[in-house]
């Protein structure tokens, strides 16, 4: 399951930029609760993606409170890719098994 | 008080390497979220502390928000990547830039006197002043500087005491042992300054002494600070 919150995170944030707690909620909502995480997780997560420059990251003060939005770079959107792919081939391979191809 | 609720992580995040400013991020960002988790527990009806409970839960807990954060090598801080190159070469290299800044800046004055103010050596007492400015520059107001610097930088990034420690001392002899010294017409045919670095055994009393007082006055305020910091440190969140 390596790799699943990165591959996550960068399909949601290549839609629009969010925060961390919006993009908390939009896993939620997207993987229909079936991924639990610490939610305080995901900003080590984000920063690493950050350093890696698969994400930039920008602050904005709202009521009182420094927000930062993170949005996919270039570069992200190429990492995004190739772990979707990874994904759907891996996903294929065990399909195959679960559904009886296999044998 | 929300900053509390985060400060444990913070120390150990920093004790543990996370550049400060990663770790300053992720507790306005820890600090966010908390809140944002709050509200949403409240809007549903939940009294504050119920809604607060639960956003902890939901949040994760504090273990394992540091494990995840110190098993990212690329968010530590170039310092703890790199000590010896943060307090071993720098401090050195801040040490002797400092040093040199300090002579141009005396030779600079001196240009500046002469050409513009028309002080002629030997004859007008504001040279003496100035002499004493590099004198103290290059021997106080340098290795003091380079090795302060030195021990708020360990201090920020939570770096092990030696690292600061080493570094002043080797400021403290490298200064105790630098000569800078001016000679004026008429002893010398034109003014001349020469600066090295050097050590007499009939003055070496007096090197030491320099190098004690350079070292304290440095690494007096540093433990101080430690000392008190782990106080605050140590302290249970309210």
């Amino acid at each position: 399951m390596s790799g699943v919150p990165e591959l996550l995170v960068l399909r949601l944030l290549a839609g629009r930029e969010m925060y961390g707690y919006e993009l908390a909620r939009a896993i939620e909502v997207s993987t229909r609760e079936t991924i639990s995480i610490g939610e305080g997780v995901l900003y080590p997560a984000l920063h690493s993606l950050e350093a890696r420059g698969l994400l930039r990251a920008r602050r904005q003060a709202v009521a009182g409170r420094t927000r930062v939005y993170y949005a996919v770079t270039g570069k992200g959107q190429k990492r995004l890719e190739q772990l979707t792919n990874e994904w759907r081939r891996i996903a294929g391979g065990v399909e195959a098994v679960l559904g009886g191809t296999y044998a | 008080m929300r900053n509390d609720r985060f400060s444990g992580i913070r120390e150990r995040l920093l004790r543990g390497g996370v550049s400060p400013r990663h770790v300053r991020r992720t507790m306005e960002e820890l600090e966010s979220h908390f809140a944002d988790l709050v509200a949403a527990r409240e809007s549903t009806g939940l009294s504050h502390p119920e809604s607060e409970a639960l956003a902890a839960t939901q949040l994760g807990s504090d273990d394992v928000l540091v494990a995840s954060m110190l098993a990212r090598p690329e968010l530590r801080s170039w310092s703890r990547r790199q000590p010896w190159l943060a307090f071993g070469l720098l401090p050195v290299l801040a040490f002797a830039a400092l040093f040199v800044l300090s002579i141009v800046g005396f030779v600079a004055s001196l240009e500046f006197a002469q050409h513009s103010l028309g002080w002629v050596y030997g004859r007008s007492s504001g040279l003496h002043w100035v002499q004493i400015g590099l004198l103290v520059s290059t021997q106080w107001v340098a290795p003091l500087l380079a090795a302060s610097a030195t021990c708020v930088l360990a201090a920020r990034r939570r770096a092990a005491i030696w690292w600061p420690l080493s570094a002043t001392i080797v400021i403290g002899l490298l200064s105790a042992q630098s000569t800078v010294s001016v000679d004026w017409p008429p002893s010398a045919a034109h003014g001349t300054l020469s600066a090295g670095l050097g050590l007499s055994s009939d003055t070496l009393h007096l090197t030491l002494a320099h190098a004690a007082l350079t070292i304290a006055l440095v690494l007096i305020p540093y433990f101080w600070w430690q000392r008190t910091h782990q106080h605050v440190a140590a302290a249970p969140a309210e």
